[in-house]
């Protein structure tokens, strides 16, 4: 009897010992923006459709402030991953902070640049004097502002540029106190939608930008390489699926984030624009990967107009293991 | 002792008031040294330790990399600008607030009915934290200087307010009476006896106040706006270097110690005539 009792302890034990071991690995994801953004909508639905569970990863969103404010938080351990794009760790490595990106998301530049059709600009020059919003001095579309003015001699002291929010930047653009903005796709939708004509130019046109980005601390890529894959594999994957239907994949994103619930159709024509404008790999990379020549560029552009202090190599920018 | 040694007793030690605020030259010189090689000291450490330790620059910048960030603050990042307008915010906020703050102190003062029946809207709006307005102030008057310089009014305002009020309420009575007696009007009562009494307060509330105006120009400067040494402390914060945030750290002490010293000397100078306390 004893020893039957005994037994059947024992067994237990290793039941609850093995669950505890598949238990999914904890993973907490901070956004450079609010989590509900579109410009967001493969993580939500990597989530909402289970993708992080087959990876066997329980995945917590949290919002930062820009991404060079989580690739701060990434690097001192905050949170195990993050959001930026691929400009971010090139903004941030040359002040030790021990980060790189382990996928980019789209083969174009993510940072648009739009300004109000009734403040004569006519292109980057005429941006001088104006006001131009960003969402923080902590995000990278603010270094990507800055490199598309350097690219007509412009620096931040001839643009007054004032951080003022996700909201405060469709706000106040459109009720005139900012000329324009630089910023997310689906911000211009959101503009516009209130009635005001904006024009706009995809940053990349002016110096080389790139799409968002995952981002990790060497530690972690070191400790924890299986987890890094599964979230950049089950990304990789809802990508496609918005590739492939931008229509179900925006049906879907609006279930799994409800404040979007009545813009269906906004939605759609956004996922659409980041389908043919944003995801579609560069030429001669793999989806997901980095352009080491790309990188190269861009850090080549932000160290000559003083916009980071100094270059780092490239290849502790960027590591494409994960996305094989 | 005979009276000759204790006069050569006295010329080889210099007469020393009671206690010991009067310092001999060579006490002065040691006191001096001591505080230079402890700055030393320190400067070493700075240098030294965070790399010996293992700490990154992001999170402990060593003092030759700070001196580099500010060189290139300075060529690059329109420094001397920010500090500047910081400066000239700063100097404004504080002669603002502390302007408000006596004026309302001394009516106040002048009138016990007013008094009551503002104290407790006086009391709330002091335990207020007035750094948490700052948000605020940016929707209400827009991404410009004026939501910095409001908050740094309110911070400066009430110390002053209630150092002046404080003092009002304490002038010698009897003093009052004597004028009173000597037929001098309200006017001259407030300008001869409950002005120049209450004028070690002020100064006291002029002086705490000056501090707290760097703490409010700041403030507003790191929830809004593009200029200033807030600005530089949000913008190196966000790109994690370190280097630039202590600069500007460095910059507002420089900018809180100069307003402190020109009131302490100004303290000094006006309140020559009172003894100070000896011990």
């Amino acid at each position: 009897m004893k020893s039957a009792v005994f037994a059947a302890a024992l067994a237990v034990s290793a039941m609850v010992a093995g669950a505890a071991a598949a238990a999914d690995q904890a993973v907490t994801y901070l956004f450079p923006a609010p989590e509900f953004l579109p410009a967001f909508a493969p993580f939500q639905l990597a989530q909402g459709k289970g993708y992080f569970k087959d990876a066997g990863l329980d995945v917590t969103f949290r919002a930062g402030k820009g991404g060079a404010d989580v690739a701060t938080q990434v690097a001192v351990g905050n949170a195990d991953l993050g959001g930026g794009m691929g400009d971010t760790t090139i903004v941030v490595r040359p002040n030790g902070l021990e980060v790189r990106g382990v996928a980019l998301l789209g083969g174009r530049g993510l940072t648009q640049l739009a300004w109000r059709t009734d403040r004569g600009i006519a292109g980057l020059a005429d941006l001088k004097g104006k006001k131009i919003g960003v969402i923080t001095y902590q995000d990278t579309a603010y270094y990507n502002l800055l490199g598309a003015l350097a690219s007509v001699g412009l620096t931040k002291n001839d643009v007054n540029i004032q951080a003022v929010g996700a909201g405060g930047l469709i706000q106040l653009t459109a009720s005139g106190e900012l000329d324009g903005f630089s910023g997310v796709p689906e911000w211009i939708a959101a503009v516009e939608e209130m009635g005001v004509d904006l024009d706009h130019m995809p940053a990349d046109k002016a110096f080389p930008g790139m799409a968002q980005a995952i981002i990790a601390s060497d530690k972690t890529i070191a400790e924890r390489p299986e987890m890094v894959r599964g979230f950049v594999g089950a990304v990789m994957k809802a990508i496609e699926d918005i590739q492939t239907d931008p229509a179900k994949a925006a049906a879907e994103f609006v279930r799994f984030v409800p404040q979007h619930t009545g813009k269906e159709a906004q939605i759609e024509a956004i996922m659409r624009s980041y389908a043919s404008n944003v995801y579609p790999a560069q030429d001669g990379v793999p989806m997901g990967a980095f352009d080491p020549a790309r990188i190269e560029a861009a850090q080549k552009f932000y160290v000559e107009h003083d916009i980071v202090p100094r270059a780092v190599p490239v290849a502790d920018l960027y590591n494409n293991e994960f996305v094989k | 002792m005979t009276e000759v040694a204790q006069v050569q007793d006295s010329a080889a030690k210099p007469a020393r008031a009671k206690g010991r605020t009067n310092w001999t030259i060579s006490e002065t010189r040691l006191q001096v040294s001591v505080s230079l090689i402890i700055l030393a000291l320190v400067l070493l450490a700075w240098e030294f330790l965070p790399p010996a330790l293992d700490v990154p620059r992001y999170i402990i910048p060593t003092l030759s990399q700070c001196l580099s960030e500010l060189v290139r603050m300075y060529q690059v990042e329109g420094l001397i600008g920010h500090t500047v307008s910081t400066a000239i915010f700063t100097v404004l906020g504080f002669v603002i607030g502390s302007a408000l703050g006596a004026v309302i102190g001394y009516l106040l003062g002048m009138s016990a009915f007013w008094e009551k029946v503002l104290s407790p809207y006086i009391l709330a709006l002091q335990i207020a934290p007035k750094v948490a307005f700052a948000p605020l102030f940016i929707m209400w008057f827009g991404f410009n200087s004026a939501p910095k310089l409001l908050v740094s009014v309110l911070i400066v305002f009430f110390p002053v307010l209630v150092n002046v009020l404080q003092a009002m309420r304490t002038v010698d009575r009897d003093l009052i009476n004597l004028a009173r007696a000597y037929s001098l009007n309200r006017w001259q009562i407030f300008l001869k006896i409950e002005m120049p009494s209450t004028l070690p307060n002020l100064m006291a509330g002029l002086r705490i106040a000056s501090t707290l105006a760097v703490i409010g120009i700041t403030v507003g400067e790191l929830v809004g706006g593009n200029t200033g040494l807030g600005y530089l402390i949000a913008y190196g914060g966000g790109q994690a270097n370190a280097a630039m945030v202590f600069n500007a750290i460095f910059l507002l002490t420089v900018i809180g110690y100069l307003l402190y010293l020109t009131l302490e000397r100004t303290e000094a100078r006006v309140l020559h005539y009172i003894p100070k306390a000896q011990g």
